[in-house]
């Protein structure tokens, strides 16, 4: 999938130039869709218009590609796990058709440690994934969407077509990487603003996402998907788009507006209407959908770690408690979810319930059930006791939370954080020692 | 067609911003270097003063509320940040903002959740965090290895101090090969002269 139902993973310090950077950016996308002529067709890739036939632009734009990845790839940015590897391998092998492999292409998958919901591809078959994307899909058949969409762009060799179809837009895509470097923050912003200014992660033309929406479903089609259930998947990107808003000024700009998402899910449905209206013949074997959200648990709980650090609570109990239901066994998923509540209580949001204490410990004692040694779920354990929760910490409070934190202390020895446990245990036994001279 | 002209707005505003920043970049520059006398030296723009440093390039960046850069072979090299935000400031990276009750672990925890987002600062390993004190104030310091953009290995010292309504930080950033250890002992020294000028702080 290209941007359009995603957000981008910029994010500005203040609302003013938030909104400002958004319009900017937003603009130019626009701006540079816009100044898309007419293009010259190409051949897609095939056994005839294969990988030893590129001409010298596509070449250099495949080179660029390996370069991009490569640095991308040794960053630390991409949450490798073996199972969940294989089995993304698994489903884009299903969906790859053969003339691609003829054609010298090996698509691969990568899962990159991503807080944006966002999916793209290269030139060269590579299809990044965001944790962000797959931690919401609620089916193969939702995998298998974004990735037959993707490869239609690898097929029909679109991001060599925008970079022939550049002009104008090699000043909006240079404008965009000005526009992220302002935005934010560091270099790694810059790679993946890289990243995107020579895969599909930007806007593409409006008749290259429509070429890609109906060759995806066709290939979605010949590998035995139901089709049907299409729409839904861009649906609930516009869902999380909104879940995220409403918890505050966090800017994850879209390079593209909603409006294009919906245009897309329109797009869909009239194929549905149409070429597709007979449906089609799905085939096994297809992971059902608790299977599914098992294999990419992973990913799961990487997103609400991250939804975690960004302070988007609602967000990261949500994601948190899918990865408790995909792994029940997972202690680390409880924390999370704990974690996530604890920050709902730290941070609450008008018009939505505070979270009791008790659901907060209830998680991390749950996590405690699943591995008693768990030091993670421990240390949270006392910190919510050791938190006030009026203006005088009750004696049992201070009681369970140095019981918990003395037990942390054993379970962790040379924790990157045990001063500042051993900073509360003092204080917490001098709190005792006061209470029993009185 | 209709999305295209819904936009069209979008990309006039987008064209007027686009004017804007161009002017601006073009106005004067942001930073400027800073001549020093002898010590204590007031960093008056973020209300400290502190001593040390002498034979490192210092700059104030006054245009960004007074951040204050020092480096003494170059910034691949070395290089040191002192600065401050109000703490009501959203943390970058995240939607978070310093809680009056936040611990110092909390503020350390923040700090560290926003750098790992920002993923220039990519398999950020903590090599120790724990509290300090710095000009008679509780503060954190965290000690982390990371890799830059181009895969070098660099490490940082950061202090953070909730000062009033403030919150300090002090960095110290360097290949962790040779020029971490070498300049260190320096920038401790300097962190430890530091003395808060925050009125009624």
């Amino acid at each position: 999938m290209s941007a359009r139902e995603s957000g981008s993973r910029h994010r500005i310090r203040e609302s003013g130039g938030r909104r400002a950077g958004a319009i900017l950016l937003l603009g130019l996308a626009v701006l540079g869709t816009a100044m898309g002529c007419a293009r010259v067709p190409l051949a897609p890739l095939d056994a005839q218009q294969s990988t030893a036939s590129l001409a010298d632009d596509e070449a250099y734009l495949w080179k660029q590609t390996r370069e991009t990845q490569f640095e991308i790839e040794s960053s630390g940015l991409v949450l490798e796990d073996p199972a969940m590897d294989a089995y993304l391998a698994r489903v884009l092998a299903r969906v790859t058709p053969s003339s691609l492999v003829e054609a010298g292409v090996t698509p691969r998958v990568q899962v990159i440690s991503d807080v944006a919901m966002h999916g793209y591809s290269f030139a060269n078959g590579v299809i990044y994934l965001h944790v962000g994307l797959l931690a919401r899909m609620t089916d193969e058949t939702q995998l298998a969407t974004v990735l037959t969409r993707e490869l239609a762009h690898v097929i029909h060799r679109h991001a060599l077509v925008l970079r022939r179809d550049a002009k104008g837009r090699a000043d909006a895509m240079a404008w965009i990487g000005v526009g992220s470097s302002l935005s934010s923050y560091g270099g790694g912003a810059k790679m993946l603003a890289q990243a995107y200014s020579i895969s599909t992660a930007v806007m593409l033309p409006q008749d290259l996402e429509v070429k890609a929406d109906e060759e995806g479903l066709g290939l979605l089609s010949a590998a035995g998907y139901d089709v049907k259930a299409t729409p839904d998947f861009f649906q609930m990107t516009l869902d999380y788009r909104k879940e995220l808003h409403q918890q505050g000024p966090l800017a994850w700009m879209p390079y593209v507006a909603p409006p294009f998402v919906t245009g897309r899910i329109t797009n869909y449905r009239q194929l549905l209407g149409t070429r597709f209206s007979g449906g089609n013949r799905v085939e096994p074997p297809i992971a059902d959908p608790a299977t599914f959200r098992r294999n990419v648990h992973p990913a799961t709980r990487r997103q609400a770690e991250l939804e975690l650090a960004a302070g988007v609570f609602r967000s990261a109990e949500r994601t948190a408690k899918l990865a408790t239901e995909s792994d029940p066994s997972d202690a680390q998923a409880w924390v999370l979810l704990g974690r996530a509540l604890q920050g709902q209580r730290d941070k609450p949001m008008n018009g939505y319930e505070v979270p009791s204490i008790h659901r907060v410990r209830e998680a991390y004692e749950h996590a405690l059930e699943l591995d008693p040694r768990d030091a993670a779920a421990t240390r949270e354990l006392g910190l919510s006791y050791y938190r006030k929760t009026s203006r005088v910490r009750a004696p049992e409070a201070s009681r369970a939370a140095l019981a918990h934190f003395r037990r942390y202390l054993a379970l962790a020895p040379g924790a990157t954080d045990e001063a500042y446990i051993r900073g509360y245990v003092e204080e917490l036994e001098a709190e005792g020692r006061g209470r029993s001279s009185r | 067609m209709r999305i295209g002209s819904r936009w069209s707005g979008a990309c006039g505003v987008a064209a007027l911003l686009v004017l804007a920043l161009v002017g601006s970049l073009g106005c004067a520059p942001i930073w400027s270097p800073t001549a020093k006398g002898p010590g204590p030296h007031p960093l008056a723009s973020i209300q400290i003063t502190a001593s040390g440093l002498d034979d490192w390039g210092w700059a104030s960046y006054e245009a960004l509320g007074g951040v204050w850069h020092f480096t003494r072979q170059g910034d691949e090299l070395n290089q040191v940040w002192m600065r401050r935000w109000p703490k009501s400031q959203v943390v970058k990276g995240t939607n978070r903002s310093i809680r009056d009750d936040m611990t110092l672990q909390e503020i350390a925890a923040l700090s560290l959740d926003s750098r790992r987002l920002d993923d220039g600062v990519a398999r950020l390993e903590v090599v120790s965090n724990e509290p300090a004190r710095v000009g008679n104030r509780d503060c954190y310091r965290i000690d982390y290895r990371h890799r830059n953009d181009i895969g070098l290995l660099k490490r940082t010292v950061e202090y953070g101090c909730p000062v009033g309504t403030w919150m300090y930080r002090f960095e110290y950033m360097a290949p962790a090969q040779y020029y971490f250890d070498a300049y260190l002992r320096e920038f401790e020294a300097f962190v430890r002269s530091v003395a808060f000028k925050v009125p009624g702080a």
